[in-house]
């Protein structure tokens, strides 16, 4: 007997027990709904988050007080830390061949005034002329901080796009004064608007010299110190803890009193995190197909009993043992990828009403959609063997008999 | 293959059977010996439990005897494999039973055509024999029908159409009227006297003497042996 016929055969007698298939394919619905769903999440989070880091730009070395990832008991001992300061930025700079850039910066929140009109809650960031490289965020109009500009403590600044349509409507801000904390500064550039990452907006910012920041903020704020390096980030980073350790006398053997944060660091933080979801589903999903399985394996039971008589008739008529095997095998692969197909579908489902509720993108691979009917047809075949077998193997003359 | 007129279709020798229920053995053959000729009509007569189902079971190869050796078209079938079986019912032997044995959800056109699906024949050619042999008897209007909206002579039509559909040598049939009323029963006889006509074979088993009478030839079996 063909496969076309099999295949007719197989859908047949899912369509003739429309709601037995459908509730007894439930378990492989739900196995293959988890993979596709989760599936779909993560390589939506996937894109969105590596998309994000990208940005923070995976060359760069950022030298800090505190690491990026850490747990809540280690806050008390990042904060027993000294301070990095201009001239660690400096040493640096000096010491270290491999290193090719180096930028301090500082950050700080405060309210910026235009005349009449005020915006609180705005990044201020001091630093110096390298920073828009090392950021990727760059002047559309006007100019950016300049080595004068931060030797001479000028009070200039560089504003965001958000600040130039809060505070200045219609009026061109170049040219024009804003107050920072209280201290007058003169814009002389907008950057480019650059959107959110993580959430938090990259144009709600002020770009001032560190000089400057220094003199109206003091200098009680530990710095952030951004460094390119000029080939390998292992090199340049050994180099950096070398002249740190000596210069903030760490004893041999004691650990690091400052943090040396990568995008790497985040990577992998978000790759454990991902890991544990993909277990998660994994154990939820192997668990479902195996249930599914039995209950593929116990409905196909019944069927094979049910149809003694036909499997009879079957074999009377010439029907050898393999077609009788291939049918049934043919059938609970049917049901179970009818189970599986369903599952596809609610999965997307599901996965488009979460992401349209937290804002978590998803896609739709279509290697999960192929793994999503491989694993229901799988499932199938491998909880089919058994029922089929004993059908293939009834004696004829007794399935005749069969009432 | 072809076979000659007057040669022996069937060469029965010593054919005995044993079923073993549990440690009581019973003999259902017991050393049968039957010849049936090419385009012969044959009935097989005797009482339930004298054997007479036993032996169309092995001389249609869906059983093998315990011992003896049968030969069908001058093959030794007697040891061949289930699959080879198998292979031989669905070219060489069309079945005709007493409850019809119709797959209930397939239309009849798709009930005739079954043999012919196992024997891998292209889907246009299955449907134009099984459609010719339907009009030949007489259910040409009937073919997309399912059983259940038949009558019982009806059904039976469908049943020797699936016999019949395969050009078998051998037409085996299990007390064919037993399910109809006379006169329907009287119209399948006539039907098989049809089949007999065009040089068919036929055993037909059954334990009404008003069956077995319209066959050329009555074999009576009883306790497991021909008389």
């Amino acid at each position: 007997m063909n496969i076309k016929e099999s295949v007719y055969l197989a859908f047949d007698a899912v369509y003739t027990h429309k709601l037995r298939s459908v509730l007894t394919t439930l378990g492989i619905t739900i196995g293959v709904m988890t993979v596709i769903a989760v599936v779909s999440l993560i390589t939506g989070l996937n894109k969105k988050i590596k998309g994000e880091l990208s940005a923070i730009g995976s060359n760069i070395i950022y030298v800090q007080k505190y690491s990026w990832v850490h747990t809540g008991g280690d806050w008390w001992k990042f904060r027993g830390r000294k301070n990095l300061e201009i001239a660690d930025a400096d040493a640096i700079a000096r010491l270290c061949s491999e290193v090719k850039e180096v930028v301090p910066s500082t950050y700080r929140r405060t309210t910026v005034k235009y005349r009449d009109k005020n915006r609180e809650g705005v990044q201020i960031v001091g630093t110096g002329p390298l920073w828009q490289d090392i950021e990727g965020h760059f002047v559309e109009y006007g100019r950016f901080l300049t080595n004068f500009d931060v030797r001479r403590r000028k009070f200039v600044c560089i504003i965001g796009d958000e600040i130039v349509e809060n505070l200045f409507e219609k009026t061109d801000p170049i040219g024009n004064k804003i107050k920072v904390a209280g201290n007058k500064f003169q814009v002389v550039g907008i950057l480019e608007k650059k959107g959110k990452i993580f959430g938090s907006s990259m144009d709600n910012i002020v770009v001032i010299p560190i000089s400057s920041f220094h003199k109206i903020f003091g200098k009680r704020r530990s710095i952030s110190i951004m460094v390119v390096p000029k080939g390998e980030k292992e090199k340049a980073i050994d180099q950096i803890r070398g002249v740190l350790r000596m210069r903030r006398k760490v004893g041999y053997g004691k650990e690091d009193d400052f943090s040396i944060n990568t995008q790497d660091l985040l990577m992998d933080m978000y790759n454990k995190l991902t890991g544990a979801a993909f277990a998660v589903m994994l154990g939820v999903t192997s668990l479902s197909l195996i249930i599914g399985g039995i209950g593929i394996m116990n409905i196909m039971l019944v069927s094979v009993t049910e149809r003694t008589r036909e499997i009879g008739i079957r074999k009377a008529i010439g029907a050898r043992k393999k077609d009788i095997l291939w049918q049934f095998l043919i059938e609970a692969m049917g049901i179970s990828s009818v189970g599986g197909v369903i599952g596809i579908i609610l999965g997307f489902t599901v996965a488009k009403v979460i992401s349209s509720f937290s804002r978590i993108p998803s896609t739709i691979p279509i290697w999960s959609v192929l793994l999503g009917i491989g694993f229901s047809c799988g499932v199938g075949l491998f909880f089919g063997i058994f029922p089929s077998l004993k059908a293939a193997k009834l004696n004829p003359i007794e399935a005749l008999r069969y009432e | 293959m072809v076979v000659k007129k007057n040669m022996n279709l069937i060469e029965a020798k010593d054919i005995t059977r044993t079923y073993k229920i549990g440690t009581v053995e019973i003999h259902a053959l017991r050393s049968v010996n039957l010849n049936v000729r090419q385009g012969e009509y044959v009935s097989v007569m005797g009482h339930s439990g004298s054997g007479k189902s036993t032996l169309m079971h092995i001389l249609g190869c869906l059983d093998t005897p315990t011992s003896g050796k049968y030969r069908l078209k001058g093959m030794d079938v007697t040891s061949l494999s289930e699959e080879r079986l198998a292979t031989i019912r669905n070219r060489e032997i069309g079945f005709i039973f007493q409850t019809f044995n119709l797959l209930s959800r397939a239309s009849v056109l798709h009930n005739v055509e079954l043999p012919l699906i196992y024997r891998g024949l292209p889907s246009k050619e299955r449907k134009r024999k099984s459609i010719s042999v339907l009009e030949n008897v007489g259910l040409g209007d009937r073919i997309n029908h399912h059983p259940n909206q038949l009558s019982g002579g009806e059904r039976q039509r469908v049943a020797i159409a699936r016999a019949i559909v395969i050009n078998p040598s051998l037409i085996l049939a299990d007390e064919p009227t037993g399910n109809l009323d006379s006169k329907t029963g009287e119209e399948i006889l006539t039907l098989f006297d049809e089949i007999y006509r065009e040089g068919n074979t036929l055993i037909v088993v059954t334990h009404e003497r008003y069956v077995a009478k319209r066959a050329e030839r009555i074999v009576h079996i009883k306790d497991g042996s021909i008389r």
